[in-house]
């Protein structure tokens, strides 16, 4: 058997697992973008891989379109991470909010100007870039909840940090293949086909891991402020930050 | 051009997700065992730093005036304790941010703009504060300038005549 089935089937068994692990455990109730995006990568690997064996021409066509509908529900899946690890922390979600619009103006006004360019025209014909772009803006996405996740020391649950981990991993290898991929064209193709295939055998594997086991949300370390103690709490540390500033500045003057 | 920008993005990224990942795992254990009251700073920390005993001016001139030999040796003690006076300071910004995170992230009604300044005021501190640290631990001319400068940051050369500041500056370079 060629190795592509050989991962394909890996892929399937493990993908089927997990759909079997999220439903038994009641998970996809929590999870529904993710659940919904498992069952259709289910299906649509299935499709390709019929395709696959019978017609390779047809197979590129359902391929690309496939992959659009898989790139779309990814950004679900992004957007269902966000809502769980930010729920229990208004203020964080609030912060998110404005990060996650502000990176969306920016990628319309780099698009604009890509369009004025005159690189949207190459952008369409290449399915390819298009694809990377999407997935490097999930990335740009991931990468702002990763900050702040950080910076605002939110804990995270054993499931979420799994679904976390492994959609990370998938969307840093799929970009940087899908790089490799339009810059060298057809001479990497079977490496970039081997390449995303195993990368998601190892997402899905971290997946299962996280969804396994049933380890306890931790307790949101949420403080009972008064009304105003987040202006006065704001006020007072930039006052502190400032002068810790310019003291610092003042060492280094001169 | 842009393959490099992407794939260097890319690896920073995946190294991001593991650490962070890991990081919050920690934080959920801490989490749970300790689920008791939040993060208060400790009573009296704020930025008033030690400096005035560390940096005092007695100890310079008693070194000028009774050993100048040790001039070199007391540069470089002061280095160590310019490095610690630094640390201090950040570890002291870094619990008043901690505690105002704790308070933000619960608060519905945050100011994004207010946020990203102090998240901004507060990284440029950190990096200016690992990079004075850096130039205190640089051989010569410039960490002994600086040495000199987190002496007169303390206020304590301000009873020092002209001589001093030149005094220190024409010691020999470790």
């Amino acid at each position: 058997m060629d190795a592509t089935y050989i991962i394909w089937w890996s892929e399937h068994i493990l993908r089927g697992f997990l759909l079997i692990l999220l439903l038994s455990r009641r998970q996809y109730a929590r999870f529904p973008a993710f659940a919904v995006y498992l069952a259709s990568v289910f299906a649509a690997g299935l499709v390709r891989m019929h395709f696959y064996s019978q017609d390779m021409r047809l197979y590129t066509v359902v391929y690309y379109y496939s992959q659009f509908l898989v790139a779309a529900l990814g950004c679900a899946v992004l957007w269902e991470l966000y809502k769980h690890a930010l729920e229990r922390y208004p203020g964080t979600l609030t912060i998110a909010k404005t990060a996650v619009s502000s990176l969306f103006v920016g990628a319309l006004l780099l698009a604009l100007f890509n369009a004025f360019a005159g690189e949207a025209s190459g952008l369409v014909r290449s399915v390819i870039a298009l694809e990377r772009n999407i997935r490097g803006l999930q990335a740009v996405l991931l990468a702002a909840l990763l900050g702040l996740i950080w910076y605002y020391a939110i804990p995270l649950g054993r499931a979420l940090r799994g679904l976390l981990v492994g959609y990370g991993f998938y969307i840093w290898v799929n970009v940087v293949t899908l790089t490799l991929r339009s810059e060298f064209g057809l001479s990497f193709q079977s490496w970039w086909q081997y390449l995303q295939q195993t990368s998601y055998v190892i997402a899905l594997l971290i997946w299962i891991h996280g969804v396994w086991g049933q380890a306890p949300e931790p307790a949101a370390q949420t403080a009972t402020a008064a009304a105003d103690e987040y202006r006065t709490t704001a006020e007072r540390s930039y006052e502190a930050l400032s002068r810790a500033r310019r003291s610092i500045f003042r060492l280094l003057q001169g | 051009m842009n393959v490099t920008l992407l794939l260097a993005g890319s690896l920073t990224l995946v190294g991001l997700v593991f650490l962070i990942a890991w990081l919050a795992g920690t934080r959920a254990a801490q989490a749970s065992s300790t689920a008791g009251p939040t993060w208060r700073p400790r009573s009296g920390a704020t930025l008033q730093q030690p400096g005035e005993r560390i940096f005092a001016v007695e100890d310079w001139e008693f070194i000028l005036r009774e050993a100048p030999q040790l001039r070199r040796a007391f540069l470089r003690d002061r280095r160590a304790i310019a490095r610690a006076w630094l640390g201090q300071g950040r570890e002291c910004v870094r619990e008043i941010m901690k505690a105002h995170r704790q308070v933000a992230r619960a608060e519905v009604n945050v100011s994004a703009s207010l946020e990203a300044k102090l998240a901004l005021g507060y990284f440029v501190f950190m990096a200016a504060s690992l990079l004075a640290e850096g130039l205190v631990w640089l051989p010569g001319f410039w960490g002994q300038k600086l040495v000199c400068k987190t002496m007169e940051a303390g206020n304590l050369l301000r009873s020092f005549g002209g001589a001093e500041p030149q005094s220190a500056e024409a010691a020999p370079a470790d």
